[in-house]
């Protein structure tokens, strides 16, 4: 079955291909060259040891990217996208046994794609985000680089201790937001938008599929996004099954805004689920600030619970430059055996697109 | 505490909420995904657009193609082609886009100020003696094509200037 439906794609993308050497020559090309740098200096205290860390903010790596696209007549479009990050000390990777910093600095692929596309919608091929991805993480507040959904990617590497006995989980393996199935090599399509709606799916190796929807609407008095998504690991994963996926921010146009995320992934013996809401206000146009609470249940353990509170503060002096703050508190309610201490970590840093 | 059957409600929940939005006639907006994703907007080097631009065939670039070249030699005057060059070759050689685009608008702000200049003598010349007969005459004349489009006499005045041009022709003719 999944066979056909790659098989199927191919010859999709062939046609399409086909098609281009028929039209014109381009009428406009670009290509273009952008990134950023996202550094903090982040503190936590796990209850027993506490520890200054310098690290690159897990929430937005720094990272740079090459695009370009080319315009053809009847509408057809054509493009790239090259994008890499660069991280050391990656802020989800700090743990306590660390002295200095983690291995040497390498290059990591997010997305070496291109995408073919026209009024009919868009086909993308390559390393990229499959449809689901960013269906949890949908979010209006301006805080996200602070805090948003996955809660772990700061701190996500630090080990529970309970009366200076490290246990083997860490922030990251007690708690997630089950965001589809990431960025992987795949093929994928677009449709256009309809009302605010559009549609997607794509399909990868091991027969990975996924479809997704996504809505963004202005009423004037308040934007709406959201986005929903069903993955099927297909054959990639012993132990899980499929991932369902949800998230919708509201954003008032006074600068409050409420945003909630629900994902559940099917696994053997566990179907870990999370749950989250985020409370923000954006105000005097430079500043935002929100709090948040989730929820990870069965990840860690069947019904452990990793709950995560968080706070996050986004200062933007300028278009180019966030500074921001980010305090959080990382919990684990065991069912068996007793609790570990909570961990608290704070974060200050700034991300600088060049 | 927290026990979800998702399937069965969520696609419910979901479908009712895709029928409540198309009733509420939002109007869609671009949304671009934040969380996890580079910052959108200008750049610390690269100015408003965030990103440098290697090569564009409509804007230029740090390498535009000859054919832009082209395409601003015909529109321009001369002195404006001089400049033109030389300030695309100057933003080429800087490497930035930003040198480009500040170059186009010291030209549109020199253009502006040429204009300022003319209009200025134009005005002078108005309230000038000499201008304001001239300018008396010139509003005659107006005064006169206006009211005398489909008059005989006007016919008869292009017939005149249509006898002139042929005599023009004829005498060529005959050299």
């Amino acid at each position: 079955m999944m066979q056909k439906k790659f098989k199927l794609s191919f010859v999709v993308l062939a046609l399409i291909a086909a098609s281009l050497l028929a039209v014109s020559p381009a009428n406009a090309v670009d290509f273009a060259i952008s990134g950023q740098i996202n550094r903090a200096a982040l503190y936590a205290d796990d209850g027993h040891t506490a520890k200054w860390f310098f690290v690159d903010n897990d929430n937005s790596s720094t990272r740079f990217r090459f695009t370009g696209s080319n315009d053809f007549e009847k509408d057809w479009k054509v493009g790239i996208v090259w994008e890499v990050e660069m991280q050391s000390n990656p802020s989800n990777n700090m743990n306590m046994d660390l002295n200095g910093d983690t291995t040497d600095v390498t290059f990591n692929e997010r997305k070496m794609e291109f995408w073919v596309g026209n009024a009919w919608g868009k086909a993308w091929l390559g390393q990229g985000d499959m449809a689901g991805n960013g269906t949890s993480e949908v979010d209006l507040s301006g805080t996200t680089v602070a805090a948003y959904s996955s809660v772990g990617d700061v701190g996500g590497g630090f080990f529970f201790q309970d009366n200076g006995v490290y246990s083997t989980t860490t922030v990251g393996g007690s708690r997630s937001n089950f965001d589809g199935l990431s960025r992987k090599d795949r093929v994928r399509y677009d449709t256009p938008t309809f009302a605010g709606f559009s549609g997607s799916g794509s399909i990868g190796n091991s027969s990975i599929w996924d479809v997704a929807l996504r809505y963004a609407g202005d009423f004037g008095w308040a934007k709406l996004a959201a986005a929903a998504a069903w993955s099927d690991y297909g054959t990639s994963s012993a132990t899980n099954d499929n991932i369902l996926s949800s998230s919708a921010s509201l954003l008032f146009d006074f600068g409050l805004n409420l945003t909630a995320s629900y994902a559940y992934r099917k696994q053997d013996n566990t179907d870990p689920y999370n749950i989250f809401g985020k409370v923000g206000y954006k105000f005097l146009e430079k500043h935002a600030v929100s709090v948040q609470y989730s929820r990870t249940e069965n990840l860690s353990a069947k019904d452990d619970k990793g709950d995560t509170v968080g706070i996050g503060y986004v200062f933007s002096p300028w278009k180019s430059v966030e500074f921001y703050g980010t305090y959080y508190i990382y919990m684990l309610d065991r069912d068996a055996g007793s609790n570990p201490d909570d961990i608290n970590v704070g974060m200050i840093g700034g991300r600088v697109k060049f | 505490m927290f026990k979800f059957k998702p399937v069965s409600w969520i696609t419910l929940l979901i479908s009712l909420a895709i029928i409540a939005l198309l009733g509420c006639n939002a109007k869609p907006f671009d949304y671009q995904p934040a969380a996890g994703e580079m910052k959108e907007g200008p750049g610390v080097f690269t100015g408003k657009d965030g990103e440098l631009t290697i090569y564009d065939s409509k804007k230029g670039g740090a390498f535009p193609k000859d054919s832009d070249a082209t395409v601003a030699e015909t529109s321009g005057e001369k002195t404006a082609q001089t400049t033109q060059a030389a300030g695309t070759a100057a933003a080429a050689a800087a490497g930035s886009q930003d040198n480009a685009q500040e170059f186009k608008d010291f030209q549109e702000f020199q253009q502006w100020q040429e204009e300022k200049a003319k209009f200025h003598e134009y005005q002078q010349w108005k309230k000038s003696p000499e201008g304001s007969a001239d300018l008396k005459k010139f509003q005659e004349y107006q005064e006169w094509k206006k009211s005398g489009g489909s008059s005989a006499e006007y016919k008869e005045f292009q017939e005149w200037r249509e006898f002139k041009a042929y005599q023009e022709w004829k005498k060529s003719q005959t050299k």
